[in-house]
């Protein structure tokens, strides 16, 4: 498959996760690029600092929902307050260890997320995840 | 006194002439004195005013006109030849009216020819007024006697009616009058008793009572008759109606047989609420015997420590309502054998509306009392475990996010870090995912031992507690905690004053000084310097902790629902593991207790910790 370059944002406080996904990201064919958030706090920052930049922009999000200070879904709720000034449409991924039901069907109801992806991902997650017709939800769950 | 006219002269002088001697006078025809006594020249005196003298008119004499025609009529009267008695009253009409009784009769010559009159006459005014009073008295009587419901009557030996006084009830009995029998108005039988009673109530000069029943217009009535000796004939009777009486008696009767043969426990008392009588029901679920109880208050004997106040008392108003009384009771047997007793009971009445006695039936309930207090009981327990079920719940569905979260993430990156070791022979790389690896696996022993130490607080069997002494506990946490106080320059005051010492887990107290101080430190404000203090309080007769900063705060707003759960942190401190509330939240609802938070971000934080009502504590 021919896959055009894009950029990727991950926010997560694990770093050991962030390593483990920048290695998948890296071994996949494309220039790819990564943008690495150990907080929401930091993520929202950078968004609101570049929403008028499409460049510097993600075109994917993975968010992690346990964080500390401001967790995924506080971010979610900062983010659609921003979300129409944001020169970008960004897909955002839920990544989460957690199997709660409670979260799963939140995730499912809000219109931002497009689809909620249970760690641990594996490599061929996310190739899939990054391949030119995605954007739809997928059977992961 | 015709008579005193044909005695020697000497002896009608000297009645004449004495001074306190009768009052007598003799007139001619023309009226006119032909003599009188010294007693009524003194009446004359006294009445009219007037002194007599021989040869005066009596009848000028007399200064009223009704008087004076009276007296001329009498006179004439007597001057036809008639001997009479006249009760007259003469006198001035508005006092010293006096009653006379005048004896009148003509005076004669020797050969027969009426010459004159002469009066005699007799002061009767006491006697008219004895004989008045009498008369008001026996009206007296009389009324009285028509108000007695009795019959009373006087009767001989023979069954003659001798006087009636008070004939009442006479359409019951006949109709009794004075020399009629009582055979006439009696059955015989009766009759006969009547007669018997009277010969004995006479002979013995005792009181004599016979009871007998009356069959009269289809209606039985039942009567009492008592027998008064008067005198050596005669017996003076009373007969009264006690139909009711009776009929009462009989209902009495009636439900002391009901009474007697119930299984149930029956008490009759008073109108004061002393025992009367009590079956053999009562004796058997009681102990106490008829003898033993009677003239006792039920509750005086019965009721004890267990026995419901608010039941009793409502009982009470009830009694002293004069309304019918119920409800459910512990009592104690004589043995002190505690049993429940379900009352019903009512005033009885008299003909008056006077409440006479109270009757009440009792039923042993112990079985059913105590089938509904275990079904209570259960009943509660069930609340306590269904809600201890619905906290469990709670707890379990926090572990599952505990384990998805903290154990599956971990062991998903462990995974896949294998994973990439295996894909890459890059010797730089290796060891890069080998130290992740070796992070996440003591990251995971951390999070394994923080997990053991929230199970053994949740699943403790039996917590060991003691008196503790508040200061003591928290001079050890400081002592802990003195690098950290000293590296921020922290003011860290107590006062333990109002409430000193406190039983409980020495454990879980110094584990909770410790985090609420560390914390305290750790979200300490950068802008000033930190103040810290720790203060007891006793709310409502249990121990309170309060521990108050002057930090960073938090916005409860925002992350109120998760402060006190597990790797939740709200602040990027590089210490910050989101363990500590978590724990001592476990520990301190461990024991019963309850720990909530007031902040203001960037203003600071108050944490209260309620020990719990269950704990002692002491000043």
């Amino acid at each position: 498959m021919e896959d055009k370059a894009k950029c990727i944002a991950v926010v997560d406080d694990d770093d050991t996760f962030q390593f483990i996904t920048s290695r998948a990201i890296r071994s996949l064919s494309g220039e790819n690029t990564i943008l690495q958030f150990f907080s929401g706090v930091d993520a929202m920052q950078y968004l609101s600092e570049n929403a008028l930049n499409p460049d510097m922009l993600p075109d994917v999000l993975l968010l992690d929902l346990n964080m500390p200070v401001l967790d995924g879904w506080m971010f979610l709720e900062e983010f659609s307050a921003i979300k129409k000034t944001v020169a970008k449409e960004i897909s955002i991924f839920i990544v989460s260890s957690s199997i709660d039901r409670n979260d799963i069907d939140r995730a499912r109801q809000n219109k931002n997320i497009i689809d909620y992806i249970m760690k641990p991902v594996t490599v061929d997650k996310f190739k899939e995840l990054l391949s030119p017709d995605k954007g739809l939800r997928s059977s992961t769950l | 006194m015709d008579l005193a006219l044909n005695h020697p002269i000497d002896f009608l002088h000297a009645i004449l002439e004495s001074p306190k001697g009768m009052v007598i006078f003799a007139l001619d025809k023309n009226y006119q004195y032909s003599s009188f006594s010294e007693t009524h020249r003194s009446i004359m005196k006294t009445i009219w005013g007037v002194d007599i003298a021989l040869g005066m008119n009596m009848l000028d004499l007399i200064g009223n006109d009704d008087d004076r025609s009276k007296a001329k009529h009498n006179f004439d009267k007597a001057l036809t030849g008639e001997y009479f008695t006249v009760v007259e009253e003469y006198g001035d009409v508005t006092h010293l009216r006096t009653s006379y009784e005048n004896r009148y009769g003509p005076v004669t010559d020797k050969s027969g020819n009426i010459i004159g009159l002469s009066v005699f006459v007799i002061d009767i005014t006491e006697l008219k007024q004895a004989e008045h009073a009498l008369k008001e008295s026996e009206k007296r009587l009389r009324s009285v006697l028509n108000v007695i419901p009795d019959l009373i009557f006087k009767i001989n030996l023979q069954g003659v009616y001798t006087e009636v006084f008070s004939d009442a009830t006479t359409s019951q009995i006949g109709l009794p009058q004075t020399g009629n029998s009582i055979t006439e108005g009696l059955d015989s039988d009766i009759a006969d008793r009547f007669l018997t009673a009277i010969k004995y109530c006479i002979a013995n000069q005792a009181l004599q009572t016979i009871e007998y029943e009356s069959f009269k217009n289809n209606t039985v009535r039942n009567y009492e008759a008592r027998f008064v000796p008067f005198n050596n004939s005669e017996a003076l009777t009373v007969i009264r109606d006690t139909t009711h009486q009776k009929k009462s008696e009989l209902e009495l009767l009636k439900l002391s047989l009901i009474a007697r043969y119930t299984s149930n426990a029956v008490v009759i008392t008073d109108s004061d609420g002393r025992i009367e009588w009590v079956n053999e029901g009562f004796t058997r679920i009681t102990e106490y015997t008829l003898q033993e109880v009677i003239g006792k208050k039920p509750g005086e004997f019965l009721q004890g420590a267990h026995t419901n106040k608010d039941v009793r008392n409502r009982m009470q108003q009830q009694i002293h309502n004069k309304e019918s009384f119920n409800g459910e009771l512990v009592n104690y047997s004589k043995s002190g054998r505690q049993y429940w007793i379900q009352i019903n009971g009512q005033p009885i009445y008299n003909e008056a509306g006077e409440v006479t006695k109270y009757f009440a039936i009792e039923s042993e309930v112990t079985q059913r009392k105590l089938a509904e207090i275990k079904l209570q009981e259960q009943n509660t327990r069930l609340t306590a475990i269904t809600e201890n079920l619905t906290r469990k719940n709670e707890q379990l569905e926090e572990f599952t996010q505990i384990v998805s979260h903290n154990l599956r993430s971990p062991i998903g990156n462990i995974g896949a870090l294998l994973e990439h070791l295996n894909g890459t022979e890059d010797e730089a790389e290796r060891n890069e995912i080998i130290n992740h690896l070796k992070n996440t696996s003591s990251l995971l022993m951390l999070t394994m031992q923080e997990l053991n130490e929230v199970l053994k607080i949740k699943y403790a069997g039996h917590i060991v507690k003691e008196k503790l002494s508040f200061q003591t506990m928290f001079d050890k946490v400081r002592q802990m905690l003195l690098v950290q106080i000293n590296q921020t320059n922290a003011s860290v005051t107590s006062n333990f004053t109002r409430a000193a010492t406190l039983v409980y887990s020495p454990i879980y107290l110094e584990s909770i000084l410790l985090n609420l101080l560390s914390n305290a430190l750790k979200y300490s404000s950068p802008k000033r310097k930190p103040i810290i203090h720790f203060e007891t309080q006793i709310k409502e007769n249990t121990a309170v902790l309060l521990v108050s900063d002057n930090g960073m705060g938090i916005d409860l707003n925002r992350y109120g629902h998760q402060i006190f759960k597990l790797r939740k942190t709200f602040h990027p401190h590089p210490e910050s593991r989101g363990v500590g509330l978590f724990m001592i939240k476990n520990q301190i609802e461990a024991l019963g207790g309850t720990i909530t938070i007031t902040s203001q971000a960037d203003e600071g934080t108050t944490f209260t910790i309620n020990f719990g009502a269950n704990e002692n504590y002491g000043g």
